[in-house]
């Protein structure tokens, strides 16, 4: 036994990772979700907002990091939406239009939206909220849009021309932004902080993906970003301070099974170690 | 001269926007604006390197047939498909919402609109004119496909040739797809052009999703093979990685509270202080050093004492 595990395929532990992955995702269970401080302090960020206030989104990522991201994605903005906040959204990386446009399409057009009496969609593009596209290189970007957003972005992705729409209404530059919530699997939320933050003063709250989430405490704990919504438990814990349980809440059951796993196999790992260390300094 | 024109433009630049932050006048913010136009115009220059040395680099693999050479074909491949497809179909933008007046269905299964006008915008439709009979094929919001055609001569929306890509149409008739209601927002795209999204969606997106998820495998691997107390050092980054991912999992975390309630929440706050406090100190002194790094090296680029970025001859 101990000798199989001593030398074993790593094919097998492959294995046990597919079967951790697969099950759970067929098998789905449900546990109350414990909130982080950083996604509880991102979500009263939103909550802190009035009815009205402009509220930019801002997409950094693609579909590598689509599971972690997208429910956030979702879950913020159908956070926004209810509290009857302007969504601005932009994206920094190419194929992250299609994504956010793909979720900003989910939220309108759900049952939760929808008018009884019309059978369509409450919110309306360019009333409710307004998608720019992408736009080459973040940092010139956040500069550029910080005083005059429809003046550098000058159409949506419909090709309207943003300065007469509904939603920009009242809206010249940061000093009139609410929150800026950047969805990011890169560097965005440093562009973010240092000019958004940093030089025009704008809130600022973040999305991450789970490996990025340790490197914004200090922002966090400095007061330059707002909240902190960490990778797929960070989109479940978000979801559930909304009360809508999406993507994020079913994938938690497999990040949980995951977890469980690799805690296991650090476990068996060191126990391995430790009886070879052993038998070693006897054998000496 | 080669050297001392490239040191001279970086030293006045490096002053200029040194000093502009400084100094909220309407001259100094409209040089920064400038200033970040030039930037983005010139980081185009960066892509048309990058694609020239990855074509360069892929054909020469191709060329000598050396190790694994059939990669750099799927490499091209992939490049030439989806910047074809991109640049030549996929650039029609969305259309204006439609607004119908009447809508009637035929036997054969098209519909008829009377009094339809669409608005297709597109830099390569500038200066050209649809004409009767052209097909266009429309994307619903409903995302069913339907494939109209121009019922009468249609020409630029303003003046019929300022060029600014975008034509009025007059839609009377197609066939296939969820006929719009009134107001419906809908795309219109020529034929063929939502391949791009296609192949973002169903061969973009589960390539990287895939790439990405096979991290999850080697994790757990290493996690088995090398995370060892071997030790104090490294038996302290086990312990706090496994308080971390342990409170990150909803289900142990339940699990606790019934088992231990006189600590509720215990391993969610034994992660947030981690986090919060011995991993927020590391990283706060590991941003700080690279702060300082980047002012040091910052003025010796500005000053010409560091010169690698001219090609490290002098």
């Amino acid at each position: 036994m101990w000798r199989f595990l001593e030398t074993v395929d790593r094919r097998w532990v492959f294995l046990l990772v597919a079967a951790a992955v697969i099950v759970p995702t067929l098998l789905p269970f449900s546990v109350p979700m414990p909130i982080s401080n950083s996604t509880q302090s991102a979500y009263d960020a939103v909550e802190a907002l009035g009815e009205g206030e402009f509220v930019i989104l801002s997409l950094g990522y693609g579909p590598s990091s689509l599971a972690e991201l997208q429910p956030q994605a979702q879950a913020v903005l159908r956070h926004c939406f209810r509290r009857g906040l302007r969504v601005f959204m932009m994206s920094l990386w190419p194929d992250a239009q299609p994504l956010g446009t793909g979720a900003l399409l989910e939220v309108v057009e759900s049952d939760e939206f929808l008018d009884p009496a019309t059978g369509r969609s409450r919110l309306q593009d360019g009333v409710d909220f307004v998608d720019v596209g992408y736009r080459v290189s973040p940092n010139t970007v956040i500069l550029r849009m910080a005083t005059d957003i429809a003046g550098f972005f000058e159409t949506d992705v419909r090709g309207e021309p943003l300065a007469p729409l509904a939603v920009m209404q009242g809206i010249r530059g940061f000093d009139q932004v609410g929150l800026v919530i950047d969805l990011a699997a890169g560097d965005s939320v440093d562009w973010w902080i240092l000019y958004g933050n940093g030089r025009f003063g704008v809130d600022v709250a973040a999305g991450v993906t789970g490996v990025i989430v340790s490197q914004l405490f200090p922002y966090l704990n400095s007061g330059q970003l707002r909240g902190v919504i960490g990778g797929g438990v960070g989109a479940a814990e978000y979801e559930a301070l909304v009360g809508a349980p999406g993507d994020g809440m079913k994938r938690v059951s497999t990040l949980s099974v995951v977890h469980g796993l690799v805690i296991l196999l650090v476990v068996l790992g060191n126990v391995i170690f430790v009886r070879q260390r052993r038998s070693r300094g006897e054998a000496s | 001269m080669r050297t001392q024109l490239p040191l001279a433009i970086c030293f006045t630049m490096g002053v200029l926007m040194l000093g502009q932050y400084f100094v909220p006048h309407a001259a100094s913010q409209d040089l920064f604006r400038r200033t970040q136009e030039w930037l983005q115009a010139i980081g185009v220059f960066a892509l048309v390197l990058g694609l020239g040395s990855l074509i360069h680099l892929h054909w020469e693999r191709i060329r000598r047939q050396s190790a694994n050479w059939r990669y750099s074909v799927v490499v091209l491949s992939g490049l030439v498909v989806m910047a074809g497809v991109g640049l030549v179909q996929g650039n029609l933008q969305p259309a204006r919402k439609l607004t119908p007046t009447s809508t009637r269905q035929h036997e054969d299964g098209t519909y008829t609109f009377k009094d339809t006008t669409i608005t297709l915008r597109s830099p390569t439709l500038a200066g050209r004119t649809l004409l009767r009979g052209d097909q266009v094929h429309i994307v619903l919001a409903d995302g069913s496909t339907a494939a109209g055609k121009i019922g009468a001569k249609v020409a630029d929306g303003d003046d019929g040739d300022d060029g600014d890509g975008r034509l009025t149409a007059q839609v009377v008739r197609w066939k296939g797809g969820t006929p719009p209601d009134a107001g419906t927002g809908f795309a219109v795209v020529r034929p063929g052009a939502d391949l791009f999204s296609w192949l973002f969606k169903y061969v973009q997106t589960p390539l990287d999703a895939t790439m990405f998820s096979l991290l999850a495998f080697f994790i757990a691997s290493a996690a088995f093979r090398a995370f060892r107390a071997r030790n104090l050092e490294a038996t302290l980054m086990l312990v706090a990685a496994c308080a971390v991912i342990l409170g990150l999992t909803p289900p142990f975390v339940h699990a606790w509270n019934t088992l231990a309630p006189a600590m509720p929440g215990f391993p969610t706050a034994l992660k947030d202080w981690i986090l919060d406090v011995p991993n927020m100190a590391s990283r706060r002194a590991i941003v700080l050093g690279i702060g300082l790094g980047a002012i040091a090296q910052s003025f010796r680029i500005i000053l010409g004492l560091e010169r690698t970025y001219l090609g490290g001859a002098d």
